[in-house]
């Protein structure tokens, strides 16, 4: 029994130890890589809501995946720092972007929906329109131009590649290397075949960004575009490409800025707030359960750093209702305790042992502390899995990882603590 | 309860953007002729439906119907003509769609809980000696829950009336569903006693063995309502003002959740079990 309490104990500092090497952000192990993730309302920032129109989509899921990364490159254009980008049901995209400054020009670049058309030369007589260059729009490209019936639905993709020119002497040339989908493979053989020595233009949202001269027929459904100036505008070429192949229009249903300051000020506020809470329970807890409540308190900070590494570990995003949600499980913690103390003062005033009362207040105090923080956790996990939206997320998961930490502490800490005082020569010390 | 639902009926719910879709704007200037400024420009735009409100420290919030983000930047565009150090603290919209998800989604939550705590309860007292029914626990349960929601929804609603940051949104529901997880908490530490004696003393006469489990755990209880009620209310007074309202709502919730606890749970085990049925 005493050997068993001694390697428990050792088995309590060692999980401590490790959460403590996670929780200090200094600490040599794994306090600097691994980092706490704050939420938006904590540090400022923008999240937007997009809803995509899967009317036309075949494939919805493939097109959601497309569609998050497409706006993950253009986010990744934006330059923002460690931006979030997830789906939630089926069709929905919620960009979360941190400390972003220039929000309305973001969404302009993130909500385009780019239309990709390839179009042949016409005449004016004959329905066709000009059209000016996509980059520079002051330059209006010669000739008119019409419709075809291929467009970046049947490509497959585009790439850069370097093609040697025939000419040893000439630098090897950024090309722009794309590929069509069978359907694709067919229109474009047939558009290459009718228009020979003809111009072919890449039309995004009505402007030119590229105007080939078709030199061959092309029936593989494979294609280099040349006439880049450089790298940088292959890779430009490249990426509009791409990006056109998005026929998913989406539109942004929800936003929430908040600013730097307001959410420094809640974290801030929630700190405090925090540190005082504990600070009065601690207080509560020693002034009536004496040392049983030191104990408690111990437990409790020992809590508090375990689900403060776990938290870093899962990783979980810390949000107002976050912080609440672990605030509660604070509570729900220290209510174990309480019904645990309570139940040995019982057990004591039945004129048990102090061992026997410690170890009876555990076992009879366990199954009310077992049934109400299950009854919790199916809470949780219910509320996790239904409301799928952001706060009521974060406080289940939260709170959920808190109770299950707590049934830890608050048994297995303090029980391990007061026996082992117990069973020691200061067993005078323990008050309940 | 007959209370609340008089007040949750005459006062309504003073509805978040969450639940009815809308923008809030919350900006930062020390223009004195802000409010008035703000006032004409959304007059020509919308001539009801937009609400402007003084907050503390030179905050000022709107409350509109949905913006896009042209309109958005329309507006931002226009009140900076006149408002120079116009400084955009929080902007949030949410679209009908959104809404109405939500609005689904958190009845949805609600019943699924209250259905995994009937199951959970009837299967943890699965082996509640005869005459009793664990099923009765689980039921009672839920109606001290109820109970415990409708009385807090009543106050929200009330205290809503007369405070505007008093809303229902989405941490409201999160509110509610903590309560019931904490009633649920408190009911099942008295059930569990009660239990324990039923089965220590058979054939005493459940209204004692009921009346002697909730004496004996109720320094627990208020114990324990105690140290989470302190923690709120520390989050209440210095927590930021964004969740004053679901801190609130729980400080009304659980103290109401332990009242329940003690007085209505059991009660109604009691009663039920005495029907003669």
């Amino acid at each position: 029994m005493h050997r068993n309490l001694w390697i428990t104990f050792g088995f309590i500092i060692i999980v401590l130890a490790l959460a403590v090497m996670l929780v200090i952000p200094k600490s040599p192990l794994w306090g600097q890589k691994v980092k706490a993730l704050l939420g938006l309302d904590l540090v400022g920032g923008t999240e937007l809501i997009y809803q995509a129109d899967l009317t036309q989509s075949i494939d919805k899921i493939k097109d959601m995946n497309n569609l998050a990364s497409v706006f993950r490159n253009r986010i990744d254009q934006l330059g923002v720092s460690e931006p979030t980008i997830s789906t939630s049901g089926s069709d929905k995209i919620i960009i979360e972007l941190p400390g972003i400054k220039n929000i309305d020009d973001a969404i302009n670049k993130i909500g385009e929906t780019y239309e990709l058309v390839f179009m042949e030369e016409s005449t004016s007589d004959a329905g066709g329109v000009a059209l000016s260059d996509y980059y520079d729009p002051a330059y209006q490209y010669p000739g008119f131009w019409k419709a075809t019936d291929l467009s970046g639905r049947q490509l497959k993709g585009a790439d850069i590649t370097f093609s040697g020119g025939n000419d040893s002497a000439s630098k090897s040339e950024p090309v722009v290397s794309i590929k069509f989908d069978n359907a694709g493979t067919q229109k474009f053989a047939t558009l290459t075949k009718n228009n020979l020595q003809k111009r072919i233009a890449i039309v995004l949202d009505n402007k030119i960004v590229s105007a080939p001269t078709v030199q061959t027929e092309i029936t593989n459904g494979e294609a280099v575009i040349t006439g880049s100036k450089d790298v940088k505008e292959a890779q430009k070429l490249a990426s509009r490409l791409n990006e056109g192949m998005l026929p998913v229009p989406a539109k942004l249903i929800g936003q929430q800025n908040v600013g730097a300051t307001l959410g420094q000020d809640s974290l801030k506020n929630s700190m405090i707030a925090g540190i005082v809470g504990l600070v009065l329970i601690a207080s509560f807890m020693i002034a009536y359960y004496k040392t049983s409540g030191v104990v408690a308190v111990l437990a409790l900070i020992v809590y508090s750093i375990i689900t403060m590494a776990l938290y870093k570990l899962i990783p979980v995003t810390l949000t107002l209702a976050g912080i609440a949600g672990f605030v509660l499980s604070i509570g729900m913690a220290i209510d174990a305790n309480i019904l645990i103390f309570e139940r040995m003062r019982e057990e004591l005033a039945l004129g048990k042992t102090l061992n026997l009362a410690i170890a009876d207040g555990f076992k009879r105090a366990f199954t009310s502390v077992k049934d109400s923080n299950l009854s919790s956790i199916i809470t949780c996990i219910i509320l996790y899995y239904t409301a799928g939206s952001g706060p009521v997320r974060g406080f289940a998961l939260t709170l959920g990882v808190g109770i299950i930490v707590s049934l830890f502490t608050a048994i297995t800490v303090t029980r391990t603590v007061l026996l082992l005082i117990a069973n020691s020569r200061a067993k005078g010390l323990i008050h309940v | 309860m007959v209370l609340s639902i008089v007040a949750i009926a005459v006062f309504g719910l003073r509805l978040g953007i969450d639940y009815k879709g809308g923008t809030v704007i919350e900006f930062k200037s020390t223009n004195p002729d802000k409010v008035a400024i703000v006032n004409s420009i959304l007059k020509d735009q919308y001539s009801s439906g937009y609400q402007v409100k003084e907050g503390g420290n030179n905050t000022i919030v709107l409350r509109l119907p949905v913006l896009t983000a042209e309109e958005h930047v329309q507006f931002v565009q226009k009140v900076k003509v006149e408002i120079s150090d116009y400084n955009e603290v929080s902007y949030d919209t949410v679209g009908p769609t959104i809404s109405n998800d939500l609005t689904n989604k958190s009845i949805l939550a609600v019943i699924l809980a209250s259905i995994g705590i009937i199951t959970y309860i009837a299967y943890a007292f699965r082996k509640v000696p005869r005459p009793l029914s664990s099923w009765k626990f689980g039921a009672s349960a839920v109606i001290a829950i109820i109970h415990d929601l409708l009385i807090t929804t009543g106050a929200v609603a009330v205290i809503g009336h007369f405070v505007p940051w008093m809303e229902v949104d989405a941490l409201f529901v999160t509110a509610l569903l903590t309560i019931m997880g904490f009633s649920v908490h408190d009911t099942i530490v008295v059930y569990d006693r009660l239990r324990e004696n039923f089965i220590k003393n058979p054939h005493q006469d459940i209204e004692l063995t009921t009346e002697e489990s909730v004496n004996q755990t109720l320094a627990r209880s208020i114990n324990t309502s105690m140290t989470v009620i302190i923690v709120l209310l520390s989050l209440f007074l210095l927590g930021g003002q964004s969740v004053k309202h679901f801190v609130l709502t729980l400080i009304i919730g659980i103290f109401f959740g332990t009242y329940s606890s003690i007085f209505v749970a059991a009660a109604i085990v009691v009663r039920w079990h005495k029907k003669p049925s």
